[in-house]
């Protein structure tokens, strides 16, 4: 029951980051997401040691582990654009799937070259 | 009064449906019985067969959906457990997320324009290769559509984690920095289950590339949007 608690404030803590985090975005009109300053701010907060890691550890925790949840609103959402995918609409899944083996492999090239170069060295990951 | 218990009838629907996906997925670890992609479906399924439109629905997932923004914002722990790893191979990580998004940016740009496809759909495929929460709030910020932009984010996703595994073989990406970012700056979270499969140095990869790839592109994206359209 205690535990609970503890994560029922620490989530509503990580709610206070994020509207905070929204109130910036709109005051001084940036083009980023709010949650994206929230996150900021928080992660700030975590490595200055202004609040100690185990302040969100386990909000944080649950909050991620059941993240998959708060999407499902905005992505039933498509139900009102089907009509997307019809005629043309079905190149999309293929160009998607092509858009993301190019963005795959340039990643994994970068990082296997550089990675190579660096054989060697004591710091380097291995296969 | 109608209002909130019709609020309460769609949180309580959705719960139900989200943990029953959740348990199906921990008994049968298929990727196409991914929680998200079931729980949506269902639900969709469910709101057709009663014809519940869907600004009906949102009168309780509004309260659902109220939690998105601070479990983004909950992305920052892991991030700070990862800044160890992130130190170490800064260069190469920050080279791969800017490779990766420049990549991303340049081929859907590129293929929708020239088939023709509407600017809401391009924008909406842009934020294809980050994280659902984060890529509901890109979309939203330039003018997608958030619900296209998740299903565009399932799609890469899944023919990441489709494809990855022959990709490495066929070109050589034996490393877990190489699969570790491959996985999470194209597949993010989905790509991220993957990469754990590889190991955990790898999962640990993918998941700071999934989420250092997605604060850039969320600072850069809306950015560089604002200067081409």
């Amino acid at each position: 029951m205690k535990k609970l608690f503890i994560i029922l404030i620490q989530i509503f803590f990580i709610y206070i980051i994020c509207k905070f985090g929204e109130t910036i975005q709109q005051v001084l009109h940036l083009p980023i997401p709010g949650s994206i300053i929230g996150l900021l701010l928080l992660f700030l907060l975590l490595i200055t040691k202004i609040i100690p890691e185990k302040w969100i550890m386990e909000g944080a925790n649950l909050l991620l582990s059941v993240m998959t949840l708060f999407f499902v609103p905005a992505t039933v959402g498509i139900m009102n654009y089907f009509h997307i995918f019809q005629g043309k609409g079905s190149l999309l899944i293929l160009l998607i799937i092509f858009s993301t083996v190019l963005v795959m492999l340039s990643s994994g090239f970068v990082a296997e070259k550089w990675n190579k170069k660096s054989v060697g060295r004591e710091d380097h990951f291995t296969a | 009064m109608k209002i909130i218990l019709t609020s309460i009838l769609f949180i309580i629907v959705t719960l139900v449906i989200f943990i029953f996906s959740t348990n199906l997925y921990k008994k049968y670890p298929l990727p196409i019985l991914n929680p998200s992609l079931i729980t949506t479906t269902v639900v969709i399924m469910f709101l057709l067969l009663f014809q519940i439109p869907y600004d009906t629905y949102m009168l309780g997932g509004k309260w659902i959906h109220e939690l998105l923004g601070p479990s983004v914002v909950a992305l920052a722990y892991p991030l700070y457990k990862h800044i160890g790893l992130i130190i170490k191979h800064f260069k190469i990580i920050i080279s791969c997320i800017f490779t990766g998004m420049i990549v991303n940016m340049v081929s859907i740009l590129s293929f929708f324009i020239w088939l023709g496809f509407s600017n809401e759909v391009t924008l909406s495929a842009i934020p294809k290769s980050i994280t659902s929460a984060i890529a509901i709030e890109v979309a939203n910020q330039i003018g997608g559509i958030p619900s296209l932009a998740v299903v565009f984010v399932m799609m890469a996703g899944f023919s990441g984690i489709i494809l990855g595994p022959y990709l490495f073989k066929w070109f050589n990406i034996q490393s877990e920095l190489g699969r570790g970012m491959a996985l999470g700056n194209a597949s993010h979270a989905i790509g991220t289950s993957k990469a754990l499969e590889y190991g955990a140095t790898t999962g640990s990869i993918s998941s700071t590339g999934m989420i250092l790839s997605a604060v850039l592109s969320a600072f850069l994206i809306p950015i560089f949007i604002t200067i081409i359209f």
